[in-house]
């Protein structure tokens, strides 16, 4: 546990020499959710009817919810082993004495945090405060929303992890960042929710774990779902979690011992 | 003064044959790592494909976003998107790479070079990694215009080629002002922002944002005039929002920006000072 703080406490002062460049990030990022909102606004039109029985506020609220929860869950891990394994820079990190999964983990969710204290909350909270944020959140779904994110980020990250590894068998793995974030940005629902996408691209997108990181969290928070639902959104985030973390694990323990070091 | 004529056509021959020479090295470049280039084109590609195919899916569950349909809006998107490939074969690489040299003094090398900087610049900066931007946008702008059932003619094509010749000068104009900054400001992310912000906001009517972005968007960084203002009055649209009707203006509001960024950028290179060794 103490090797985990020095972990985060290091990555954290590590995040804040760029302090500048992350408030340049936080205007912009308010200023893309404002563009998001004026968007839908303009899709709803003057009379604001419900279209696929959603609700012109609960659009809005779903897309600053959006923002938020994307930026939680995001990560770069497939770019950073891609990266450390092409500079040779991963031979330090396997020397430390914690796995490198995990270390690459609390990495990623230190980034993740700073990024959302100083970037994802400040201009969320100008959106509220500027648009206005009608819903109504019970404390269960709120609490249900948290756990559902913990398991959405997992979810992200051991996807990711698990497609970096191939940079061990292909020395290059970029390519395969750019299919992933194409895959993200169209089935999260971090752009356009699910509940608007044609029926075959519904379909598709319930044998993808991608729906699982930003659209199904922020539906339960909405209380959209019943109960059964829920638990349904649930035990499939279990499944992939379950599943993604046996194949990078299986995966990196048999990449482990062919990495090639070059460079150094 | 007919002297001065011929020197400046002289001239502009020689800076041609000069960007023909850096743009025939740039594609040898290119070819020496066809597999890497071949995979980054498609990636962005596809990238933008699923930009283009959220965008349709977004619309047409609503019908249109403020009068405009689905295939009006992702001609909007396909626009701006070719206009900025243009531009950028020719200016990414001079936003790109000036403020390194700027930091580490490696623009003393063009400075002791016999020329003048904006046309060496211009000349050697030849990419062709929007070779996928601009694919991408002709495509869709074939089927947007295919399922709004507008016959392509010689007379639509000439009107289109004028649309994005005066889009892709003021794309021109604004790389050149973010790479001009460059030489008064240590850092150009800011501006970075502010380009890469109306960029988005080009992809949609410039109705449907409040009266401030509007202006902006046509005022100050005159984004509107890349492609809302004339492809309203291509499509025949509603004078609704912005600033009136100004597709007229188009022409002559890209070559004032165009020339002013120019302007602005030599201006600015007299302030550097040289760095570093």
């Amino acid at each position: 546990m103490g090797l985990c703080k020095k972990i985060l406490s290091i990555s954290f002062k590590e995040k804040s020499i760029f302090r500048f460049d992350y408030l340049v990030n936080t205007l912009f990022s308010f200023f893309y959710i404002v563009l998001k909102v004026y968007l839908w606004k303009g899709l709803y039109g003057i009379s604001g009817e419900a279209v696929s029985g959603i609700a012109l506020n609960d659009m809005l609220v779903y897309s600053i919810l959006s923002s938020f929860t994307a930026g939680i869950t995001k990560t770069t891990v497939m770019n950073d082993l891609n990266e450390s394994v092409l500079s040779g820079s991963i031979s330090s990190n396997l020397l430390l004495p914690i796995g490198l999964k995990k270390y690459l983990f609390l990495h990623s969710v230190t980034k993740n945090i700073f990024l959302t204290l100083y970037g994802i909350i400040p201009s969320v909270l100008a959106a509220m405060l500027f648009f206005g944020f009608h819903a109504e959140i019970s404390p269960v779904n709120l609490v249900l929303y948290v756990l559902s994110v913990i398991m959405g980020t997992l979810i992200n990250f051991l996807y990711n992890f698990l497609f970096g590894s191939s940079v061990i068998w292909f020395r290059n793995s970029f390519f395969l960042n750019n299919i992933n974030s194409v895959l993200l940005n169209l089935f999260s629902g971090a752009l356009v929710p699910l509940w608007f996408f044609p029926e075959p691209m519904k379909i598709l997108s319930v044998f993808l774990p991608f729906r699982y990181i930003v659209f199904e969290p922020i539906a339960v928070l909405l209380n959209t779902k019943s109960a059964a639902e829920t638990a349904y959104v649930f035990a499939m985030q279990l499944f992939w979690l379950v599943f993604l973390f046996c194949a990078a694990t299986a995966v990196w323990n048999r990449g482990r011992n062919k990495i090639m070091i070059q460079g150094g | 003064m007919r002297e001065a004529v011929k020197e400046s056509v002289r001239e502009a021959v020689w800076y041609l044959r000069l960007t023909y020479v850096f743009t025939g090295k740039a594609i040898k470049a290119m070819l020496t790592y066809r597999c890497s280039f071949v995979i980054n084109c498609i990636s962005q590609a596809m990238d933008y494909a699923v930009a283009f195919l959220l965008m349709w899916v977004m619309i047409s569950a609503f019908d249109s976003l403020n009068g405009w349909n689905a295939y009006e809006v992702m001609l909007l998107y396909s626009f701006s998107l070719f206009a900025y490939g243009i531009a950028g074969t020719f200016f990414f690489n001079i936003m790109n790479h000036l403020p390194g040299q700027i930091w580490k003094g490696g623009f003393d090398d063009v400075l002791v070079k016999p020329v003048k900087v904006l046309p060496y610049l211009l000349a050697s900066s030849f990419i062709c990694n929007y070779i996928a931007h601009i694919t991408l946008s002709i495509l869709v702008m074939g089927l947007c215009f295919h399922a709004l059932e507008m016959p392509v003619t010689l007379w639509l094509l000439a009107r289109i080629i004028r649309i994005l010749l005066f889009g892709s000068l003021i794309y021109g104009g604004l790389f050149l002002i973010v790479s001009g900054s460059a030489f008064l400001v240590t850092k150009t992310d800011a501006l970075f922002h502010i380009m890469f912000f109306f960029r988005e906001v080009s992809y949609y009517p410039l109705s449907i944002f409040p009266k401030v972005i509007q202006i902006m968007a046509t005022v100050l960084v005159p984004y509107g005039f890349i492609n809302f203002y004339p492809l309203r009055e291509l499509l025949g649209k509603e004078e609704t929002g912005g600033l009136g009707y100004l597709a007229g203006w188009s022409p002559v509001a890209a070559i004032v920006f165009f020339t002013m960024a120019c302007l602005f950028f030599n201006l600015s290179a007299r302030q550097y000072k040289s760095s570093g060794s």
